[in-house]
């Protein structure tokens, strides 16, 4: 496993008399080497707060954090692993080459004509080669991302872990960033994404985590999600010379339906099903769980 | 560790060059120069010794000025920025990350110090007052106390927002200033709860008024290389000490 989380904790301050709110209420997932993994749940699930342990970057009450087999989390891990927060920001005073070049640096694995021709190569990536030069001050949001993207993947990380990566993006940037994770996963890098948008999820994962205040409430592959919830079934027939369709909602009734159209002599052309989609699957789930 | 810290001063340094407001305010001391200088042509007598008073105070507040400002935004703008969230996500620690903000910012009031230092020299030459070890020597104690500053600054801002950062320092920076004399009115109050507030500012505040060398100009006090050296060591331990604590705070703070 290249990540795997067990039973963290995490309580913030909540007004005064030392009062606490649990965030993080024993969330246990691993995510696989190689895989697309989404990360999804609603506002204050808990995912920002998650992602943000994992990194180091908040300290949980408890659990346990494991990378790649048994390492646990050290600045010089992060080697390997590349990060870009929700709605990020950067030094606007620099150049998109500037700022990557200093991020290249301080990585520690690259230097010389190594370093130049990588910090080249990413921006030629993420599309912003021609657009290197300028004031990242000067950058639409979608450049913003998209160098941001470039400085998670400048060092050429093993894990890459972005926060609601496609929040805020207009399509054509949601497409671009799509095709960048995409590339990424091509590469074999291991790719472990929060998002609210599950259009977009659906399209890149492999596997998802679902969270729910604070909990883990599904991991698995997005297959099985979808297989999981319930499909519905079209059988397209002849009647009177007219092709008619008929809609129905699981498998019994589907057997059932089709004998008659049997038995009645009639012409069935097509039974095709339809599968539901993860937005779909996933409001039925988080209302399974709600009864 | 060093090529990490070296990178972050150096970014630091760069990313105050490019910022307006170090120009605003180096603007604003130059003007407040320019108003100090008319000011003394209008006095009948002593002049020189006026306008010079006038510069070496304007200088002072302006590079301690500076000094809060930019201690007092080290943090919060990363943070507000969440530049924090991806350089901390890079191998960079974040004790290597404070020590390489703090030493760009060190970088920039040192270069400031002597920006300002070569328009006392000039000042000096023209209205000739005053020799350049004096001149020095002043110089070297506003920026012991910048630094001093800058790195109480810094430890306040671990905990505190920019504001009560920047009001706070103000206020110590006053009190600093203050211990000489309420050391005197302390030795003549019969008040013990007097004493014990002097006692306790004395022990918890830095007595900033140990690096004020201006009278040297005048005459009313001699300097010796001892002294200076004394002051130069309380200078250092007292920014190790704010360093150290601040570093304490910001590892184990949340960063969200």
């Amino acid at each position: 496993m290249v990540l795997e989380v067990s039973n963290l904790h995490k309580s913030y301050p909540s007004g005064f008399l030392g009062r606490k709110a649990e965030v993080l209420r024993g969330v246990n997932f691993q995510v696989r080497e190689g895989a697309v993994v989404g990360f999804i749940g609603a506002n204050g699930a808990g995912k920002s707060t998650t992602i943000k342990s994992i990194l180091g970057l908040v300290k949980p009450d408890s659990g346990g954090i494991r990378y790649f087999g048994d390492k646990k989390i050290t600045p010089n891990l992060f080697k390997e692993i590349g990060f870009l927060p929700e709605r990020p920001n950067f030094y606007k005073f620099l150049s998109g080459k500037e700022f990557l070049t200093y991020y290249a640096r301080l990585s520690n694995k690259l230097s010389g004509v190594r370093l130049k021709e990588q910090v080249d190569l990413t921006l030629k990536k993420v599309h912003l080669f021609e657009d290197k030069d300028k004031l990242i001050k000067s950058y639409s949001k979608g450049m913003i991302q998209r160098i941001g993207i470039a400085q998670a993947l400048i060092h050429d990380p093993k894990l890459i872990i972005l926060d609601e990566p496609l929040s805020g993006l207009d399509p054509d940037g949601r497409y671009q960033l799509s095709q960048i994770i995409k590339g990424a996963a091509t590469e074999g890098k291991t790719i472990f994404f929060s998002s609210h948008l599950l259009d977009d999820t659906e399209r890149l994962c492999d596997d998802i985590v679902i969270i729910k205040g604070g909990v883990i409430t599904f991991q698995g592959a997005l297959n099985d999600v979808l297989s999981k919830t319930t499909s519905s079934f079209t059988i397209t027939y002849i009647e009177n010379g007219k092709s008619v369709n008929m809609v129905v909602n699981d498998e019994r009734e589907l057997n059932k339906e089709i004998s008659q159209l049997v038995n009645k002599q009639l012409v069935i052309t097509n039974v095709s099903r339809k599968n539901k989609s993860l937005e779909e699957a996933y409001v039925s789930m988080v209302s399974d769980q709600n009864v | 560790m060093f090529n990490s810290i070296i990178l972050i001063a150096k970014n630091t340094f760069r990313e105050i060059l490019r910022d307006k407001i170090l120009y605003a305010l180096i603007i604003i001391s130059i003007l407040m120069l320019g108003f100090a200088s008319a000011m003394a042509e209008l006095s009948f007598a002593e002049q020189a010794k006026i306008t010079m008073d006038f510069t070496i105070v304007v200088l002072n507040i302006s590079v301690v000025i500076i000094s809060i400002f930019l201690g007092a935004q080290l943090l919060s703008r990363e943070v507000e920025n969440k530049t924090l969230l991806t350089l901390l996500t890079h191998p960079v620690a974040r004790t290597e990350f404070l020590i390489g903000k703090v030493l760009g910012i060190f970088c920039i009031v040192i270069c400031l110090t002597v920006f300002f230092s070569i328009i006392l020299f000039l000042q000096s030459s023209y209205y000739e007052y005053g020799s350049p070890g004096q001149l020095l020597i002043i110089m070297y104690g506003i920026l012991l106390e910048s630094l001093i500053m800058l790195s109480l600054t810094i430890f306040l801002s671990c905990f505190l927002r920019v504001s009560l950062v920047v009001t706070a320092s103000i206020a110590i920076y006053l009190v600093g200033h203050w211990m000489e004399s309420l050391r005197e009115i302390t030795m003549t109050s019969a008040g013990e709860s007097f004493k014990s507030i002097y006692t306790f500012l004395k022990y918890s505040l830095p007595n900033l008024e140990m690096m004020n060398w201006k009278s040297l100009l005048s005459g009313s006090i001699e300097m010796t290389n001892v002294f200076i050296g004394k002051v130069s060591l309380y200078s250092l331990l007292l920014v190790v000490l704010y360093l150290f604590l601040s570093i304490l705070i910001f590892n184990k703070k949340d960063i969200s």
